[in-house]
């Protein structure tokens, strides 16, 4: 009895003793191949949102293809990761030090990312031999990408909101703030159409709350991103306006899943990447696009993704060879396939594929008058924490909007000195 | 040319020991290395500036300091706590007795037990996923089931009074599968001689209920209320899909803030010190637990 359980115990310890030393000695395989005849292709990996329809897949995947096929020094794989689980992949990724090369990065991210020197500074291999043509790219997307004069990435895509509007309840689309709501009255049929979807609160509301802000002239912060201005006189009025249009909603319609494709919402402001799901998913929608209406100008806000090499990488150069490539005339057009957003190479837009559309023009037109995001480290916070948990009770409770956006640009304005 | 062995060599107990702690060993090391380790690494962490992605830089209890008293910087502290509470309170009695309901009417020998048991099983395999997406329909204002059949129109999950109820009766749902079966096997348990007995002496019914089945009950019954309890105040996956903290953050519950603060506002160090905080509440709370609930050995 006694001999069998030492010997049970040693058998043990040396199983465990045995299953340590291969854990650690998993040496990849490959030492035995045959050396290469000639150089090996330089690999690089990229990372890019998880398209969220087939079509959109597809042209990710033929982007690889063919890159690989027109660079034969470098071959690239690119990896499609879930929106939802982006910042917690990449975050985690770079911490262990196996970051990919390039990546999609939402532009707000590059200023914070380039100053805590996550990110390559592109500046040397764009200014040389074999550089970068700034002037192909759309303006206002490449200057998302410039922090204190160096460039950290190439714009990707680029993305506004415009007014959705459906035809069969709304005939002309408004142009002014006074139609906008004459026709929202008009429309409002209790318990079955609503005029407008709206940014009636939370996070994503206060996203969409300075492109309507914008078009009564009041910005969100000052032009030296030193301080907010969201508690401007102009945005006191706008909270005033967005709770008028909100009486002539209810709460049950607007917040219902699809209520716009059902035909039940008059109006909403969303992106161009909602256009193929209304066309896909709703064919029997007629809906069109129209500018936001005006107060005083013509606004909206911005979004996109740029792309980004990360100072980790071990080829530079390829890696700015490989996000030139992908960004240039033809590629961008195809990147927007893959995002639903716009190309950010001029010469693109004039691609009849989106000239020819005429809700694709309206976006073209809606994205001249997209007003910058503001450069302030702690704006993520401000736009979910501050503005978010106040737009509720200024545009739909109807409290005071004064006192309320006084209060919330007080605190954003000591959060930053902070 | 023998060699004295020393005693411990030749002891029984000594190499009974050695087995049995050698069986437990790849379990000992996977918790020191993964989950001891990564503790202690993670309370560091807790005292440092961090955004993930460059080395972090030493604070103190600077994040400590600022999460219970900084209101500017976090002004949702407090008020994800109590959330959090809130959903405590609301969730955990409905998932220890409506199983229990549940698995007695199990008991009793009904005509297709195992079809009954199947069903109450199946929300426990369901991707919490699927079930998010399938809830927030049934929750929708217009075309929602529940609506329907209420034949109201609510909005079920954009209303602030309504919304974090609506997710707590989502959670129990999904939950009664699992603990009907804790329960049924804790029932079978109780020996047949015992309601036997009873029964002679004239208990019927809900006597026998009160007298022999709860009080034989009750270790389970504290299992499950410090389990319940612990994974409950860490409660996310069911806000984070269906309303992300909506409206007016009235479902921001302490685990959501605290994954906003790891991912969104790159603040690690932070997050970590909240977890931490909630550490020391689960804590309390299961001290209160083993204080006030516990069987009395008598």
């Amino acid at each position: 009895m006694m001999k069998r359980t030492r010997a049970l115990a040693i058998v043990l310890l040396a199983l465990m003793a045995l299953s340590i030393i291969a854990g650690c000695s998993s040496k990849p395989s490959g030492s035995n191949a045959p050396a290469p005849a000639k150089k090996e292709p330089v690999k690089l990996t990229m990372w890019a949102y998880a398209p969220d329809n087939l079509e959109a897949k597809k042209a990710l995947e033929s982007i690889q293809e063919d890159f690989n096929k027109a660079n034969t020094d470098i071959q690239i794989e690119i990896a499609a990761i879930p929106k939802d689980a982006w910042d917690q992949k990449l975050n985690t990724a770079i911490a262990g030090g196996v970051a990919p090369d390039i990546s999609y990065l939402d532009q707000p991210l590059v200023p914070k990312w380039a100053k805590e020197a996550t990110l390559l500074d592109l500046t040397p291999y764009a200014d040389g031999k074999d550089g970068l043509d700034r002037k192909i790219y759309v303006p206002g997307a490449l200057n998302t990408n410039l922090v204190g004069g160096k460039l950290y990435g190439v714009p990707l895509s680029m993305t506004a909101v415009a007014l959705f509007y459906n035809k069969d309840l709304v005939p002309t689309p408004p142009a002014t703030w006074d139609e906008w709501l004459a026709i929202s009255k008009k429309v409002y049929v209790k318990g079955k159409v609503s005029a407008f979807e709206g940014p009636w609160g939370g996070g994503w509301g206060a996203w969409l709350f300075p492109a309507f802000a914008g078009t009564n002239g009041c910005y969100m912060s000052s032009a030296d991103n030193s301080k907010v201005t969201f508690n401007e006189p102009q945005c006191v009025e706008t909270a005033k306006f967005l709770n008028q249009i909100f009486q002539y909603n209810d709460m049950d319609v607007i917040t219902s899943q699809e209520a716009f494709g059902a035909g039940k919402i008059a109006m909403k402001v969303s992106g161009p990447w909602d256009m193929a799901h209304y066309k896909q998913d709703f064919p029997k929608l007629n809906f069109g696009v129209a500018l936001i209406p005006k107060k005083t100008q013509y606004a909206s806000n911005i979004g996109g993704e740029n792309l980004v090499v990360y100072k980790s990488t071990k080829n530079p150069e390829a890696a700015f060879k490989a996000i030139k490539w992908l960004t240039n005339v033809e590629n961008s057009a195809k990147f927007a396939k893959v995002t639903g957003n716009f190309p950010v190479t001029l010469k693109a837009q004039e691609d009849p594929k989106w000239s020819s559309d005429p809700n694709m023009k309206v976006f073209a037109e809606q994205m001249k008058y997209a007003l910058s995001r503001p450069q302030i480290d702690e704006w993520l916070k401000i736009n979910d924490e501050l503005l978010g948990s106040i737009l509720d009770d200024m545009v739909q409770k109807g409290k005071d909007p004064k006192p309320l956006l006084d209060d919330a640009a007080a605190k954003a304005n000591a959060l930053i000195k902070k | 040319m023998k060699t004295a062995k020393p005693r411990w060599w030749q002891s029984h107990l000594f190499w009974e020991a050695a087995t049995g702690y050698l069986f437990a060993a790849p379990a000992i090391i996977y918790f020191l290395i993964f989950q001891v380790s990564a503790m202690l690494m993670s309370l560091l962490l807790s005292m440092t500036k961090f955004n993930i992605r460059t080395a972090p830089v030493w604070v103190g209890l600077d994040n400590y300091r600022n999460l219970l008293f900084d209101r500017l910087r976090y002004p949702f502290f407090w008020h994800s706590m109590w959330v959090s509470i809130k959903w405590v309170i609301m969730e955990q009695p409905l998932v220890i007795v409506i199983p229990l309901l549940v698995a007695l009417l199990l008991n009793t020998n009904v005509r297709g037990q195992s079809i009954f048991r199947t069903l109450y099983f199946i929300p426990v395999i369901t991707p919490g996923v699927a079930m998010a997406a399938m809830w927030v329909w049934i929750y929708d204002a217009n075309f929602g089931l529940l609506n329907m059949v209420l034949r109201t129109k609510t909005a079920w999950l954009k209303t602030v009074s309504t919304a974090l109820p609506s997710l707590v009766a989502t959670s129990v749902w999904g939950a009664i599968g699992g603990t009907v079966f804790i329960w049924l096997s804790a029932l079978k348990a109780i020996p047949g001689e015992v309601y036997e007995a009873a029964a002679i002496d004239g208990a019927t019914g809900w006597r026998q209920f009160w007298s022999i089945t709860l009080p034989l009950l009750r270790p389970t019954l504290f299992y499950m209320t410090v389990t319940g309890v612990i994974g409950s105040f860490q409660v996310y996956v069911p806000m984070q899909l269906m309303t992300g903290g909506d409206p007016d953050n009235s479902t921001l519950t302490y685990m959501l803030y605290l994954v906003r603060h790891a991912f969104r506002y790159n603040e690690m160090g932070t997050a970590t010190a909240m977890s931490y905080i909630l550490l020391v509440i689960i804590l309390i709370a299961t001290l209160l637990q083993f204080r006030y609930m516990r069987q009395r050995n008598d």
